[in-house]
């Protein structure tokens, strides 16, 4: 109960307060319409309206339009609230209270009939913008009039999109559309909740009040995909839990263009998702933004062949054919070609296939990590891979190559490391290779074994260490001097100090507390 | 007895507390009983969701594991906690500033004193990506690799006997019942090979003192079973009954298991049993397996410097350097886990003889298995993991001399060694003190170990959970930290 008592701060309140105006605005609309509704009804049935019943209705009009004015005022002091649009709805919003009062106040003397007519008249007219900037700013500018939006552009204008695809942006296509409708609705430059305002690249690129949002090129560093990865449980999940969730494709999307460095111009304008063609587009520079064909990962399941995500964030596939050993050139170019632009790594390694599928894996565009051990590729088909931009890793061992690879190996240009043991590849070719690119590891399998560096001599066991922790004993405190270097008399173990590393041994107590106070002074004998 | 009533009275008490509410429905006559049979298809497809592997949560650096458990506990003294200045402390007494009131097992606690053991083998200094790194004489081969090793001198562990210690290293708990290691990876990352289990389990005997080695280290607990250990036999055909018997060719037995299946899947339907699903499962891996194993063991494509390089050994079923090799072929073939035991490390006696036969069995074909992985480019993506369950006594048990010792039980401090798989080659981690008895640097729990294998297959260790009795289950249970010293 304290504890509840001890949260309850004016500001706590202030706050509470200003949230309800959500709730109490709808009370003077409704009771502005009832006014406006019965004086019409009066005017048409010719029956004066009840004086009572009038000053009734107005002053709770007048009462409900000053107290929602009030929360609302409250409520416009959070942060998240700011911009024209709130600038707007805040004037008109007093406009209405006041105007609601001074209907009041004129509805009570019969004689100011005429001006109490006009008055309610520009009131209401003044709250409908006042409540249409309201809705606005909580529900999003397009919210009222997006059913009558078209869902499928003209198809001309779709070809028009597709043909300058080229020339928009990562953002623009792809990023842009998934802010527009999982974001914007609370981070727009009338609502920034925590200080964020995605309207704008420049708004996306400030970050919220707690610090950026993306960091380019690091997507997994960036608060953004953070805040979009967390369980959906989770407080900090964004978009919160009641809103819509954007698919798990699009914050592959978002992640993607992070990656890449997050670029986006200041030209660039936030669109709905229904006004961009990307869903459609053709997407081969960035196969991550379309998910891999499950029919043909299903075909090559139905073939034994293992397919795994590298990561669930990318699209990026490791296709691994160990369980199906009888695959062949024909077979697997059927089984791959529709996943080309997913492969991330392949091992073919110990199946009947050849230098066949390798023309196909020469046009794989993301594939980092190639084993094609135990199979029949030869030189010949090596070549294929010339100049592959991006293969990092290559297992090539128990084939039968021949030194001639060494020329293909070396127009590898990601090239990181090569396994070529068994390869039929000789030491010295590739020696010449890894001494032509010192970065590139080249393993011809040879034996690993070192030599020791040192061994520790013969054993002889003993028991004749001190103890650990045990007092140190007179022989262990052996002074290093015969003489006192105070006295010069004979010196008597039992007065002994260590000074820098040295047992000094002293005549007396005395001698000792003079050579401690000024050691300097007294050169110590051997 | 109402249709209904007997359908409950098929359903395992699991199945039918999870039904209590459609239960309800049931109770109200026929119009129940339709929505009930529509309930029936829906949890058979959730079933099957259920049993999709989760599959990895971020890039992993290693896709598969072999894990090489010297059952018994090696003597983290004799082979690589190096403390020479115990040669001097010979058949002193173990002092009190060092063992601190710690427990003894009952099999030394009555001993009238402990005296200190030094290991009476010479250590040599091996280059590793440190400043090198001082290893036994009895496992030269595997020193000889040390620049593609992690040492970690600083384990720790609750148990200080051999069955909780084992259920402990192999499941997250000493008490047992819970899933084992493998099995949590099968269910994580599921097959790379669906013609072979996906967790494999090698048993090695050893030469000195054996302890029981339960089917349940390589059980799977409450998960699905068929992501439990297939043990693979060590002596003749490594699974019976591999050939279909004469007269019976692979279309009629085909035909029967489609039969079985069809029957499998009515009693499926009845039942709601999940384990009816392993069942069928299992049936048809045997199947699988009638293919996929004679080629697994057929070692004609091995060369003869491979089968050298393992040892003398190699081609006698069951010991550790067959086992080593089967490894190897299993990591190729894409095994996610392949658990290798070595029995007989538990010296209490006689421990200088036992350990000599013991490290020349397995000496040779791990180091060989390392540079095997490591000359395919498989070491990389491969987490070798070399333990066993505690470490032993600095002190004797039994007699003292200088040719021979025992040692007892120790979960205080022990070393283990893993390699590839995105773990830091060529280091050491963690300090012990002068007597290898307590830990002075960096310890590192089982939990802590677990949480950072798991990271390294691309499993976020506190989101790899199954729900069982009411709560989620981890192999890490409420604890472990991902210990990023020892990853890359």
């Amino acid at each position: 109960m304290s504890l509840l008592l001890s949260s309850v701060t004016p500001d706590a309140l202030i706050q509470f307060g200003g949230r309800l105006h959500p709730l109490l605005l709808h009370m003077p609309i409704g009771l502005f319409a009832a006014v406006v509704l019965v004086e019409v009804a009066a005017i048409v049935r010719r029956k004066p309206l009840d004086q009572s019943m009038r000053v009734t209705l107005v002053w709770m009009t007048a009462l409900s339009a000053a107290m929602a004015m009030t929360s609302g005022l409250l409520l416009g002091r959070e942060d998240s609230y700011g911009g024209d649009v709130l600038q707007t709805h805040k004037l008109l919003g007093i406009g209405v209270a006041v105007g609601a009062v001074l209907v009041a106040i004129c509805a009570m003397k019969p004689a100011l009939r005429g001006i109490y007519a006009l008055l309610l008249i520009a009131t209401t007219a003044a709250m409908i913008p006042a409540g249409h900037l309201g809705g606005t700013m909580t529900h999003g500018e397009d919210f009222l009039t997006a059913p009558f939006a078209s869902k499928n552009p003209a198809p001309d204008a779709q070809e028009n999109r597709a043909g300058d695809e080229s020339q928009r942006s990562l953002f623009a296509t792809t990023v842009a559309p998934v802010i527009h409708d999982k974001c914007l609705a609370c981070h727009n430059a009338a609502r920034h909740k925590g200080g964020l305002s995605m309207e704008t690249p420049d708004g996306i690129l400030a970050g919220a009040e707690a610090g950026p949002i993306i960091v380019p090129g690091d997507a997994a560093s960036s608060e953004m995909i953070i805040r979009l990865r967390l369980p959906i449980e989770d407080d900090g999940h964004m978009p919160p839990k009641s809103k819509p969730q954007p698919t798990e494709a699009e914050i592959a999307a978002i992640e993607h263009w992070i990656n890449k460095g997050a670029e986006m111009s200041s030209q660039d304008v936030l669109t709905p998702v229904n006004a961009s063609a990307t869903r459609s587009a053709p997407t081969t520079s960035a196969p991550e933004l379309r998910p891999p064909s499950q029919e043909a990962i299903a075909a090559l399941r139905a073939a034994q062949v293992h397919v795994e995500r590298v990561d669930p964030a990318s699209g990026l596939l490791w296709i691994d054919c160990a369980a199906a050993p009888i695959l062949d050139d024909a077979q697997a170019q059927l089984l791959l070609e529709p996943l080309r632009d997913f492969i991330a790594d392949l091992s073919l390694a110990g199946t009947h296939t050849g230098d066949g599928i390798l023309t196909l894996v020469a046009k794989m565009p993301n594939l980092r990590s190639l084993n094609i051990s135990r199979t029949a590729c030869s030189p010949a088909g090596l070549q294929l891979l010339k100049g592959h931009a991006s293969i990092e890793d290559l297992r090539l061992t128990q084939t039968a190559l021949d030194d001639s690879v060494i020329d293909t190996l070396a127009a590898l240009p990601a090239l990181k490391r090569v396994f070529l043991w068994s390869s039929g590849i000789s030491t010295d070719a590739a020696g010449r290779l890894s001494a032509a690119n010192l970065d590139l590891l080249v393993d011809v399998g040879a034996s690993a074994k070192a030599e020791p560096l040192e061994t520790e001599g013969a054993i002889a066991l003993s028991g004749d260490a001190p103890l650990p922790g045990a007092a140190p004993t007179i022989a262990t405190l052996a002074p290093a001097n015969a003489l006192c270097p105070v006295s010069g008399k004979a010196v008597n173990a039992k007065f002994v100090i260590v000074h820098e590393g040295t047992i000094i041994g002293f005549c007396c107590q005395d001698c000792a507390a003079k050579f401690w106070a000024e050691p300097q002074k007294y050169p110590v004998p051997k | 007895m109402h249709p209904v009533e007997e359908h409950y009275l098929d359903l395992t008490r699991r199945r039918f507390f999870g039904q209590a509410t459609r239960g309800m429905c049931g109770a109200m006559g026929t119009l129940a009983l339709g929505s009930l049979l529509k309930n029936t298809a829906a949890l058979a497809a959730s079933t099957d969701a259920s049993r999709a592997p989760m599959g990895v949560q971020f890039r992993p650096k290693a896709k598969r594991v072999i894990y090489m458990h010297m059952e018994g506990a090696p003597s983290q003294l004799d082979l690589f906690d190096y403390k020479p200045g115990l040669r001097h402390r010979y058949n002193q007494d173990l002092p009190d500033s060092i063992r601190q009131g710690q427990r003894f097992t009952g099999m030394t606690s009555d001993q009238a004193r402990f005296p200190v053991a030094p290991s009476i083998f010479r250590f040599s200094k091996y280059a590793n990506n440190q400043d090198g790194v001082w290893l036994s004489e009895l496992i030269p081969h595997t020193a000889s690799m040390a620049k593609e090793i992690c040492f970690i001198h600083s384990m720790h562990t609750e148990a200080i006997n051999h069955e909780p210690g084992i259920t402990f290293f192999q499941t997250g708990n000493q008490q047992p019942g819970r899933p084992s290691f493998g099995a949590w990876v099968s269910y994580g990352l599921g097959s790379a090979n669906d013609n072979l289990p996906s967790f494999v389990v090698l048993i090695s005997q050893g030469f000195g003192n054996t302890q029981a080695l339960s089917a349940r280290f390589w059980g799977s607990g409450f998960l699905p079973s068929e992501h439990q250990g297939c043990k693979l036999r060590s002596a003749g055909d490594p699974v019976l009954f591999l050939k279909d018997p004469s007269g019976v060719d692979r279309a009629d037995r085909r035909k029967m298991l489609d039969l079985v299946g069809d029957l499998n899947h009515l009693e499926m339907e009845r039942s709601l049993d999940p384990e009816v699903k392993t069942r069928i499962a299992q049936y048809e891996m045997a199947y699988r397996m009638q293919m996929s194993v004679p080629e697994l063991t057929d070692l004609s494509s091995e060369d003869e410097a491979t089968l050298a390089m393992y040892g003398p050994e190699v081609k006698k079923p069951g010991t550790f350097a067959a086992n080593c090799l089967l490894a190897r072929r299993l990591a190729e073939r894409g095994v996610r886990f392949i658990q290798l035991y070595m029995r007989g490390w538990d010296a209490h006696n006689n421990l200088p003889s036992e350990i000599r036969k013991q490290c020349a069995a397995v000496d040779q074909p791990q180091a060989a298995l390392l540079t095997d992985l490591k000359r395919r480019g498989l070491l990389d993506d491969t987490l070798v993991i070399w333990a066993g369950e505690f470490g032993r006594t600095v002190y004797s048990q039994g007699t003292l001399s200088e040719t021979n010792y025992g040692r007892d039980h120790h979960p205080r401090c022990f070393s283990l060694w893993l390699a590839g798989g995105g773990v830091k080659p060529g280091v050491t981690i963690g300090k012990t003190d002068d007597y290898s008895y307590n830990i002075v640097e960096n310890p590192i729990d089982v939990h802590d170990l677990h949480a950072t294998l798991l990271h390294l297959l691309g499993m976020n260790h506190e989101r790899l959970v199954y729900r069982h009795e009411g709560r989620d289950f981890r192999l890490t249970d409420v604890f472990g930290k991902v210990r990023p010293e020892i990853m890359i």
